[in-house]
């Protein structure tokens, strides 16, 4: 308890607790001058059998005012929390330079702990902390040389070097210079948390870097995980994702059921080849595996959604190819065996033409010989149709033969000779038989439709057998230009476009027809697959065109969407060289 | 008569053997024919041909075979190959014999007057 009091024991104001029965008047009868003469800070008195510590201070020496501090056993209470303390405590002076900068610091007192802590003793009271730990840095000293200049008392973390430790330190001023350090080792803590922050920082990072989409959501389907993979497949940022409903992103009812059967047989739902799963990418082909997460710790689901398309398309392109090839050797086998029968047919007519003719010698020889009158003979037969008959013989022989020539191309090598050729002086030359073609036919205007070739690249050359590419070039463009004619009469547009990429020529013809429907795109190449109708095409074209750039050139051709929403065949073809180069 | 052009065809496919034969007397020449290279090689022992019309798929001797034995014993025949084999390209042994792919003949061959004129081709050679 603190008191004023004159010189006449008068107490002129007080405060503190005046406990168990203690009040300024017992101390009255005590004379202050007494106190006064002995002109010590510090008395002992026993008052009710207690005893107390007196602290006298002449405050104005005029008025001879005192201020009297009188503390009890809560000194010692306080005192033994000093020394009890499991934290660390100790006081300390400052010691300001002239220019009024804190520059080191006396260990004025320290508790038990402060000991076990430091490994330091009573030995450093009244030394220096740059005496006793040169190595300190001046962090340690700026900062409380701060707090003992503006008397804001301060909590921080901090790093020694001479305890090779980490510390919670709170300290405060007590009086001038004076200052108070409160502090505990908090290494391990530390390392604790920083274990769990690297693990949370390891953990984020898979989950971010995952070449799939990770989702997680709660019961409520609200998502509470979204990695990078999802905001990029999706095109929504994690942080507009969060907290959302997922079925507002994905497919409700295929999520919904499958979070069903997870529910029900508790285990991971795997979905292979998931198409339109999510909103907006309806291009995207997925593999989906859900499970639940362990409902001790949280419940809801995770999703890894995985994007496949590109192992579906190799993987198809895979197939496509051995089917190819299968049919194509079957093909080219089946074509051998025909051409010998198809040269009986062809050469049969022939001869059977040849010999019946009235204007041939051996003929009119023989005619005489058996005494037939070989214009009469011509005209019976031209009476009963035999030489429609013949005609019509020889144009199904040619039409065989022809098909068969075309599959004579399914075999892995090509009759024809590779030549540098180049590559836009070829597509001209394919621009202008097409444009001939369609002359000849009323179905399909060529002049109507706008051919771009302004990215045709100028010097690209081409080792190939040019006669087939030139082949590949126009039985597309045909096609396009049916496509092409069969939707829109006015506006129809081919682009021819090629380009060098490594060493690669790419050549693409592309259409804004009605495009090809998707599950007709794997059966295209197909040898008498055709969407045309019976007699307009032979549905060899394109497996000629597959057979010609895979297997004669070793490329590969495939179709897609374009550009103008209609079809698009890519052609790459290996080696590509700058003309003149 | 006693110029005209001798001509062995050797095809196993006998209609078109017979059709080759049937045209090319037609066209004044002087024709045999033969099932395979056996019987054709007994040909050119005891005949000489100007032009030998050869299938490459024959049963017992190919061929191939049949071309450079014939050539042995009759360097002065000439040579047309008439195949129907879609892998079929010329080897460096008959290359060396002055075969060309001009007198490649593909089967089905559409106009037969395409043989007379090779005929006539290498006869003047």
């Amino acid at each position: 308890m603190n008191f004023l009091m004159d010189n006449k024991n008068n107490i002129l104001s007080s405060s503190g607790n005046f406990s168990k029965g203690l009040s300024p008047l017992d101390f009255v009868v005590f004379d202050i001058s007494e106190f006064n003469q002995k002109n010590e800070k510090n008395y002992s008195l026993e008052i009710k059998g207690k005893k107390y510590k007196v602290d006298v201070k002449k405050i104005k020496t005029s008025e001879e005012l005192y201020h009297i501090n009188i503390s009890s056993e809560q000194k010692d209470f306080y005192k033994n929390i000093f020394k009890e303390s499991i934290l660390a405590i100790a006081t300390h002076r400052m010691i300001f330079d002239e220019k009024g900068q804190p520059v080191d610091y006396i260990f004025t007192d320290i508790n038990e702990e402060f000991k076990n802590l430091t490994g330091l003793n009573s030995d450093v009271l009244g030394k220096t902390v740059l005496e006793t730990l040169p190595e300190t840095e001046k962090f340690w000293i700026k900062k409380y040389g701060e707090i003992v200049k503006t008397g804001k008392s301060e909590r921080f973390q901090n790093y020694s070097v001479a305890f090779d430790k980490w510390f919670d330190v709170f300290v405060f001023k007590n009086q001038k210079d004076f200052f108070t350090t409160v502090f505990r080792d908090i290494t391990e803590e530390k390392k604790t948390r920083d274990d769990l922050a690297y693990t949370k920082d390891f953990l984020d990072n898979i989950i971010s870097s995952m070449p799939s989409m990770l989702i997680g959501i709660d019961k409520d389907y609200k998502i509470n995980e979204w990695n990078v993979k999802a905001s990029e497949i999706t095109g929504i940022p994690e942080e507009k994702a969060l907290g959302k409903d997922l079925r507002d992103i994905i497919e409700s009812h295929i999520i919904q059921n499958a979070l069903t059967s997870c529910d029900k047989e508790n285990s991971v739902v795997k979905m292979d080849r998931v198409k339109g799963l999510i909103n907006g990418r309806n291009d995207l082909i997925l593999e989906v595996l859900i499970y639940k997460l362990d409902e001790n710790i949280k419940d809801g689901y995770v999703l890894i959604l995985s994007d496949i398309s590109e192992r579906i398309h190799l993987q198809e392109m895979m197939i496509q190819n051995e089917k190819m090839i299968s049919v194509g050797g079957l093909a080219a086998g089946m074509a051998h065996e025909i051409n010998n029968p198809i040269s009986g047919i062809l050469q049969g007519v022939q001869n059977i033409k040849r010999r019946l003719s009235p204007d041939f010698a051996k003929n009119i020889a023989a005619a005489e010989r058996f005494d037939i009158d070989l214009i009469k003979l011509n005209d019976f037969l031209d009476d009963r149709k035999i030489d429609l008959f013949l005609d019509g013989i020889e144009e199904s022989g040619f039409r065989a033969a022809n098909i068969i020539s075309n599959m004579l191309q399914f075999s892995g090598k090509s009759a024809g000779e590779r030549k540098q050729i180049i590559l836009k002086e070829l597509i001209e030359r394919v621009y202008e038989l097409a444009s001939n073609e369609f002359d000849l036919s009323k179905k399909v205007d060529f002049k109507k439709i706008q051919v771009d070739m302004s990215k045709v690249e100028e010097d690209i050359m081409l080792h190939c057998v040019d006669t087939e590419i030139e082949q590949v070039l126009l039985n597309l463009v045909i096609n396009a230009a049916h496509a092409v004619f069969s939707h829109r009469k006015d506006d129809g547009r081919i682009n021819f476009i090629t380009k060098r990429k490594d060493d690669k020529i790419f050549i693409e013809v592309e259409d804004n027809g009605p495009g090809i429907d998707e599950t007709l795109k794997t059966r295209i190449f197909e040898p008498f697959f055709t969407t045309k109708e019976a007699g307009e095409g032979t549905g060899l074209g394109l497996s000629v065109s597959y057979f010609i750039i895979k297997e004669h050139h070793g490329g590969d051709i495939y179709v897609s969407t374009g550009e103008m929403e209609g079809t698009r065949f890519t052609i790459i073809l290996p080696g590509g060289r700058k003309n003149g180069k | 008569m006693e110029n005209k052009t001798r001509i062995l065809i050797v095809d196993d496919d006998s209609i078109v053997r017979e059709n080759l034969v049937a045209f090319l007397e037609d066209e004044d020449f002087l024709v045999d024919s033969v099932k395979d290279a056996e019987e054709g090689l007994k040909r050119i022992e005891d005949n000489s041909y100007d032009i030998a019309i050869v299938d490459m798929r024959l049963p017992g001797i190919d061929g191939s075979q049949f071309i450079i034995k014939t050539n042995e014993m009759s360097p002065n025949t000439k040579f047309i190959i008439h195949t129907g084999s879609t892998n079929f390209s010329l080897n460096q042994k008959l290359k060396d014999l002055g075969i060309t792919k001009k007198e490649l003949f593909m089967k089905p061959i559409r106009d037969m007057n395409t043989f007379v004129e090779e005929i006539k081709e290498l006869i003047n050679d």
